[in-house]
Parts: structure tokens; sequence; C-alpha cells
């Protein structure tokens, strides 16, 4: 078995979705092509953290990147705002916003292009300025984009305060953040976020430690926001549940695309190994199965899980990155790397199992 | 009514109230729980699931002796803990160890692991040999070679810093576990695993758990007895089984999911 060359059968995902906006342009709102990420680990190394990431995102699309911790998802999300540490370094590709590449751009074009055209809602909740009144971080962000009147900006503040869900917004607008609740203080980062009413939004892990009803609520929200304003969603998280919004998924592991295709196919009919393992993990923590197993008591249960962790990403392997925990692992799995194959016009998977054609 | 060993764990009416406000200010009273009554027996495993806010962490603070509750009674192998001294009252609670919420956060980044695993045994007295040979066969146990007990905290990954903390809280052989959200933040592949090794544990050690979640689905996989709360009173109690008759829990446990909530707000 060879493998393949990457133009040879590299994934071609577009044409995936059709709950697409009508008005959305035809061609792709942010094109990665390549793009190779390495950090600087000890003196001399590097770990590569992200290896040859190719993916599209269309106006009005929410794609959404599923993968766990350790797998680069932040890496990606802080590569295509161009804010990556130091110690990384863009090694190879480009990403192409509206026909511009964003790693040659100068730094007062990014800075345009940054929070006014993309912009990116962090994983940590604390990104509020303490010392600054909410609805004023909220503002800045419109004003470092736009000449207006300050009254002008308020109006807007306070009609996105409203969209947000906030009742109350003459309150909200003059709280300090440690006066909100977890969930409010998240909604002000999206806010900040959406305020400019950038065509792509990067959401990393925009529901991590809230409960299920604020994430409902901002999920709902991010809709309404796709539906109103034709904004993109790149919708980053671990768990599958959040991604539901999405139209499209990319699953990511150890620093590369593994499978993409649209959201319930891809969750109906997992492809790859690792998709498939995961999803079975979704038993735990997600659905209640009430067969026998739970009437012979908890105590012999076992719980489905993957064997093993995600290799290190500062050892280079020559085979495939999920060999060491897959569990149809073939010989040419731990000395080939297998490329994305495209299984469906709209699906592509990085197994071996399917470089045949065949859908095992 | 109960024989001492029926119950290795037992709370009787407790009560915790915060209070805010300077005294010139107007009192704020937070009733964080408010008459909790419950019974762990041996090996058994108790889910306290509730939202955010609902006394569930006051209580397991409450239980290992970081709060003192303002009324109740808790008795560990039918010994009420304020009938003992404050020596006695030590030792016993030895029996119940409690694993952090955020387990990252609470081993010493500037400790190796194996010096994380023996620090409670440091501070019982006991000989540095000793020591590490006990610290170690619990690395073992919770899957993390001895190998690496010179690691800091940060060398490893979430999964594993979750074992170190299982380790920790297993060197003293307590009789109780309080597991407060242990498999929140862990990935979906590695929760499995954890939740494996604490069924694992509780086999080998005879341990009983409390595991405080706010996932009701993950409870009614993981305990045996599940107590629902609400702002700090336990409002239902009952096996899975039962929750699912009651409630048809199905369709309890999708309305805890975002897609589920989601769709209620966008109806709304």
């Amino acid at each position: 078995m060879e493998v393949l060359t990457p133009n040879q059968k590299r994934a071609k995902f577009e044409g995936a979705n059709q709950s697409r906006p009508a008005f959305s342009a035809e061609d792709d709102l942010l094109r990665v092509r390549d793009l190779s990420v390495t950090f600087q680990v000890g003196s001399g190394r590097e770990a590569s953290i992200l290896k040859r990431i190719n993916f599209t995102v269309a106006p009005g699309e929410i794609v959404g990147l599923l993968g766990e911790s350790g797998s680069g998802k932040t890496t990606l999300a802080l590569s295509l705002m161009r804010m990556l540490p130091p110690v990384a370094r863009t090694a190879d590709g480009s990403i192409e916003f509206h026909d511009r590449n964003l790693l040659i751009l100068d730094a007062r074009r990014l800075r345009e292009v940054r929070g006014s055209e993309i912009s990116i809602i962090y994983q940590d909740s604390d990104v509020l300025n303490p010392l600054m009144r909410v609805g004023d971080q909220i503002m800045e962000v419109l004003r470092a984009h736009k000449k207006s009147p300050s009254a002008h900006m308020r109006d807007e503040v306070y009609s996105l305060l409203a969209e947000l869900g906030f009742t109350d917004c003459e309150r909200i607008f003059r709280s300090y953040p440690h006066q909100l609740s977890g969930g409010q203080r998240r909604r002000i980062a999206i806010g900040q976020a959406l305020i400019c009413r950038p065509r792509l939004v990067i959401a990393d892990e925009p529901t991590a430690w809230l409960d299920s009803n604020t994430s409902g609520e901002i999920l709902t929200l991010f809709a309404r926001f796709r539906r109103d304003y034709g904004t993109a969603f790149l919708l980053i998280s671990h768990d599958p549940e959040t991604l539901a919004l999405a139209d499209r998924a990319l699953v990511m592991y150890a620093g590369e695309i593994v499978e993409g295709g649209p959201l319930n196919e891809l969750f109906t009919e997992p492809k790859h190994p690792y998709l498939k393992a995961l999803l079975q993990c979704r038993t735990f923590a997600g659905e209640l199965d009430t067969g026998e197993s739970r009437i012979s008591g908890n105590r012999h249960r076992r719980f489905p899980s993957i064997p093993g962790q995600a290799p290190d990403p500062s050892a280079s392997f020559p085979g495939c990155c999920f060999s060491n925990r897959c569990a149809d692992r073939m010989e040419t799995c731990d000395s080939h790397r297998p490329e994305l194959i495209a299984i469906s016009p709209a699906r592509a998977v990085r197994c071996f199992k399917y470089l045949d054609g065949e859908r095992a | 009514m109960n024989s001492p060993s029926e119950f290795v764990l037992e709370a009787r009416n407790l009560a915790k109230t915060y209070t805010q406000g300077k005294w010139w200010q107007k009192k704020f009273h937070c009733h964080a729980i408010e008459n909790v009554s419950f019974a762990l027996r041996p090996h058994e495993t108790l889910a306290l699931v509730g939202e955010s806010g609902c006394g569930k962490t006051t209580l397991a603070m409450c239980l290992v002796g970081l709060e003192t509750p303002d009324s109740g009674e808790i008795l560990v192998e039918g010994t009420s803990l304020q009938s003992l001294g404050k020596s006695e009252r030590a030792s016993v609670r030895r029996e119940i160890q409690l694993i952090f919420q955020d387990s990252a956060g609470a081993l010493n980044p500037r400790m190796s692991a194996i010096e994380i695993v023996e620090e409670p045994l440091l501070l019982r007295g006991q000989p540095r040999a000793e020591r590490r040979e006990s610290a170690e066969r619990r690395m073992e146990d919770v899957g993390i070679s001895a190998k690496w007990k010179h690691r800091l905290p940060h060398e490893f990954s979430g999964g594993q810093r979750q074992r170190l903390a299982i380790a920790r809280a297993l060197t003293l052989k307590p009789k109780v576990l309080i597991l407060d959200e242990v498999f929140e933040g862990l990935d979906l592949s590695i929760q499995g695993q954890i939740a494996n090794l604490l069924i694992d544990l509780q086999q080998a050690h005879g341990l009983s758990y409390i595991c405080i979640s706010h996932n009701l689905a993950l409870a009614a996989q993981f305990a045996d007895t599940i107590a629902l709360m609400d702002r700090g009173r336990i409002v239902e109690k009952g096996s899975p089984e039962e929750f699912q008759r009651r409630h048809s829990l199905p369709s309890a446990l999708t309305a805890s999911r975002p897609e589920a909530a989601m769709s209620a707000h966008s109806g709304a």
C-alpha cells in the first residue's frame, strides 16, 4: 500500500453545507492552506503543533472544530489571528481571508482586520479589565475601528447588550466585571467580539465552564447573529454537544485534521477510529443507556474510554498519530502517515482503512 | 436505629449560612445548605447533583471539615464528630478525603509528583523510606508509573493530574472519597478512564464515594444513589432507576445538554 500524494487525495470540503444563507458569495471567506506551526521546546528542539491544516470557511457558515486538549485547536485559533506566542513559528502555509494573506499583512493592516473583520472569543473567561465598566470595554473596541460620536456608539452598545439577552442594559453597561456572574461576563466578552459585526468570529470553547442553560443561550445567540448579519463562525470545542450548531465539522487530533464533513453525517456515521471511539465515550457523560448494564449495578460497569493518551508533539513519529490508541490498527499505520482521503464530495478521513474507497 | 457500622458517613440536618455585609450595612444571609441529611453505606456511590450555586461544594467542605456547619451533626461510622475532642476528630476526619474541583490547581506546582502524594504521610510523621514506598504504591494504583515520580505537575496531562490528585487522596487510606466535579474539564476520552479507575479502586479498597456533579446523566451512570440538590436542600433522592421512572429521565437528561437548552431558548 502506498501513501497518496496530498494533491491527489486532499479533501474537498467545499459544497458541504446546504444551510448557508442565500446572500453568501460563492468564494470562501477564509482559506487556510497547508498551515504548519511549530513551537520551540527547550534549546533547538521544535514540536510541531499544527501539521498541514487545510480548510475553508464560507461566508455565513458555522464550522465546528472538534478536538481534545493538546490537539492544537487553540493554536489554530491564535494563528488565524496571528496572535501566537513568541515561541511559536508559522513554518509553512497561508491563511487567506478575503484574498489577503494574513500571514504577510503588515501590522497596521492587520490591526484593521483584527476585531472588525475577524474577531476571537477567548477560552479563558477573565479577559475583561477589572477596573473598567463593561459597557466602556465594549465601546473601546468600537472606538478602535470606527469614528462616530460617543452617543452613537453608546446606543450601539446598548442595542448589542439587548441582543445579547440582557434586560437591564443600563445597569449592565455601568457594571464592573466582578459585579456580574460568570455567564454574564462571558456574554460581555462575546459582545466585544461581535460589536463591529465581523465577518468571521473564532469562538474558542465559548461554552466552557458554563452551565447548560447559559451555553444554550450563547449558542442561540450565535445562530441569531449568523441569521441576521451573515456572520461566519469557527466554533472550537472539545465537546461534540457544543458543535450542534455547526453546519460542518472538522475533527482534530494531535495537530492534524483527521476527519471532516457535514455535522449530522459525521456524528451519525463516524469513519475515523478516533471519532468513532470519541462518540462512544459520550454514553458516559451524555446519554443514559438503559440496558442490562445498569441493572447489574455500577460496580461492575466499564465506561467507554480511549486507552492511552495523545502522542507527545515534540517526538516525531513516522506513522499515523492515532495508531497507538487505535482499535483497528494495521501494519502500515506504524510506518506511514495517512493523508486525508475524500470518501464523498463532502467528507474526508485520514485513515488507511478508506484508502481503497471501500467503506469499512 | 442504625447499628454504628451500617453507615460509614452520615449527615443529619446540616445547615450553613454565610452572612455578607459589614456592621453598618444591611446583612445579607445566604443559606448555602439547609437541613441536609443523608447516609452513606460502605461501597456506595452517592451523587450530589445540582446546578452551580446550589450548595454542593459547601456541603463537601463541611464534610471534610474545611467549613464548620452552623447546626446539624456529622457521624463517621456512627460516631458524632461533635462528641469528639480535637485530636480524635482530626484522626476520624482522615477517613474522609476530598478531591478538589480543580485538581490541576490543587497540586503544588513546585512539588514533584511523589512529594505531592506523600505529603499527607509527612504530616503524620512517618519515616521517609516508608512514606516513599507507600506513595509509590499509590501512584502505581492510579496508573502513574513510578519512574515519573520526579516530574512536576505541569509535566503531566490533565487526566494524569487527576490521577495524581486521586493518589494523594488515597494515601491516608480513607473510607470515603468526595469527588468534587472530578470529570469536569477532562477530555471525553479520558473521562471514561478516570471513571473506570475510580470503580476499580472502589472494589480494591472498599471505598465509598460522594460524587458531586452538575451533570445528571453522568451521575446516573456512575452512582448508586442520586441526591438532587436545589438551593441548599436535597429535594429528591433515589436510585438512577427510580429517577428514570419518576421523571422519564432521558428527557430530564437531554434538557441538561446545550443543544436541548438551545432549542428551548429559540422556541421561547
